[in-house]
């Protein structure tokens, strides 16, 4: 007869291993389970920030004391331990390909005021994922990697996860597996999501890139044959050295064809002329609308497997662990049910879905979608005020609304076409913006 | 038959969630692989792929 656990979190990222720590502290008996076999090596690409640290996300305002590497989510008090190495990071810009910019603050400015001026921080995510796995360990949690999940079915009051290993039963399941996940498929929740397109992603680690600034985060935004693609560059942890992650909305665009143009043809091209390119890690994300309801068969969806595009590392810790809390109580109240974790259900409500607007965090992506990069470049090239210090996508959109506004007596004179594409991110669907690049038979339904 | 580029895998187990048959894992090095009897060569990974290692043969 197969080992009954309180709880089994399926997917060992910041979401899971969150969830298992909590759990394991509160005394559940924990099942970790995570398909790759060592956990703490990042094999996906991912910024690694933990971010925004000069305003409010979820409702929340998140703290991270330097000294003793504890970062808190001061309104719900989860905390946990971060010793790895970090870095400040200051202020954000976005780029065009012609080299004209937007500033969200300025880090030669904001690094004077030291912890107070930074906008979120870079972290070791293989060294913060260990600690919070070595945390959970600690407190009896059991983990199982190398296994992978492909089902999931409620049985009388247990959940079985069938894997690659062997089938697991827990009184409720935490399904921490990311923007693809096997377990929101199989339990049929993606059928009433809107699709909007396949994210894919490669990351290359540099060093000795001539950026404008230290200390700040890196976007060129652009568009290839219409379909919206990027490049992030993101300080490290570690001094001088960059995660830049070459993005795009349209998977049948060449990313690497892409990263060769913006590193050897196009204007920024001098910001890499000492690096090369050196593809390390990759991911491919489905984008959807967020889950509005995160509960089935006592499965309990938290992190990337219930936001739109994705939940940031510090969505993926709190939900992760305000989800693991829920659990624990729904097992001193014997209610085992939904009924049971109402806590978690009720947060998700206020937290995010009462909060963000539904295709909110996806404007910052669609702009390349319907305009081109000149048009991007005579756009900002209007822009020269530094907008307030953000890299939170769901307030930047509305900083860079505001200042546009106080430039559309001048569009409306030079480029009135230009007000129409604004108007088209302004009220058109987003998945009708991102047709012409999305495949619906990538939508894992 | 859907072929693997193994020395070009990141890794980054995209696809194993992606596919509709529950076909694919990481092998201990984590490296992606397929379980034939169960692929019903969709070619979801393939498009999927982001570093284009799979492809049909």
């Amino acid at each position: 007869m197969a080992k009954r656990y309180d709880l089994v979190v399926v997917g060992a990222g910041p979401a899971g291993c969150m969830a298992a720590k909590i759990a394991g502290e509160n005394g559940l008996s924990v099942a970790l389970l995570e398909m790759k076999t060592d956990i703490p090596v990042v094999k996906r690409a991912c910024s690694q920030m933990l971010l925004p640290l000069n305003e409010d996300y979820l409702g929340e305002r998140m703290s991270f004391n330097g000294k003793n590497g504890h970062f808190c989510f001061l309104r719900n008090g989860l905390s946990f331990k971060y010793d790895g190495p970090y870095r400040n990071i200051y202020a954000f810009e976005i780029y065009s390909l012609g080299g004209q910019s937007l500033k969200f603050g300025e880090a030669s400015v904001r690094k004077k005021l030291g912890d107070q001026g930074r906008i979120s921080i870079a972290t070791d995510k293989g060294i913060l994922i260990k600690g919070l796995l070595k945390q959970a360990k600690a407190h009896g949690v059991e983990v199982f990697p190398g296994t992978t999940v492909h089902d999931v079915k409620k049985e009388g009051d247990a959940v079985k996860v069938m894997s690659s290993k062997k089938t697991f039963e827990g009184t409720f399941v935490i399904a921490a597996d990311g923007a693809n996940s096997r377990i929101v498929q199989c339990l049929g929740l993606n059928k009433n999501r809107t699709y909007y397109s396949t994210m894919s992603v490669i990351e290359s680690s540099m060093k000795g890139l001539h950026l404008p600034a230290e200390d700040t985060v890196y976007y060129i935004c652009a568009e290839v044959n219409g379909a919206p693609t990027l490049c992030a560059l993101i300080p490290r942890a570690y001094a001088g050295e960059y995660n830049v992650v070459f993005i795009t909305l349209d998977p049948k665009v060449e990313l690497t064809k892409f990263a060769n143009f913006i590193m050897k043809e196009s204007k920024l091209s001098p910001w890499f002329k000492d690096v090369q390119l050196k593809i390390s890690l990759s991911a491919v994300a489905n984008m959807y609308t967020t889950i509005l309801d995160p509960f089935k068969d006592n499965c309990l969806l938290v992190g990337d497997t219930i936001w739109c595009q994705e939940s940031e590392n510090t969505g993926a810790l709190l939900s992760g662990g305000k989800a693991a809390i829920a659990v624990k109580i729904a097992l001193l109240d014997g209610k085992l049910n939904r009924e049971g974790v109402a806590t978690y259900l009720d947060w998700w409500k206020q937290a995010f879905v009462d909060r963000y607007p539904r295709d909110l965090i996806m404007k910052n992506y669609i702009l390349g979608a319907v305009m081109t990069n000149e048009d991007m470049d005579y756009l900002f090239s209007l822009l020269n005020e530094v907008m307030p210090a953000s890299i939170l996508p769901y307030t930047l959109p509305g900083h860079l609304g505001e200042a546009v506004g106080k430039v559309v007596p001048i569009i409306q004179k030079q480029r009135p076409d230009i007000l129409g594409k604004l108007g088209r991110m302004a009220q058109e669907p987003v998945e009708q913006i991102l047709a012409p690049h999305s495949d619906p038979s990538m939508a894992n339904r | 038959m859907i072929k693997i580029e193994k020395a070009q895998c990141t890794g980054c187990g995209g696809c194993v969630n992606l596919c509709p048959d529950a076909a694919m894992s990481l092998t201990s090095k984590d490296i992606v692989v397929i379980d034939e009897k169960l692929c019903s060569e969709c070619q979801i990974c393939v498009k999927t792929c982001p570093v284009r290692v799979l492809s049909m043969c």
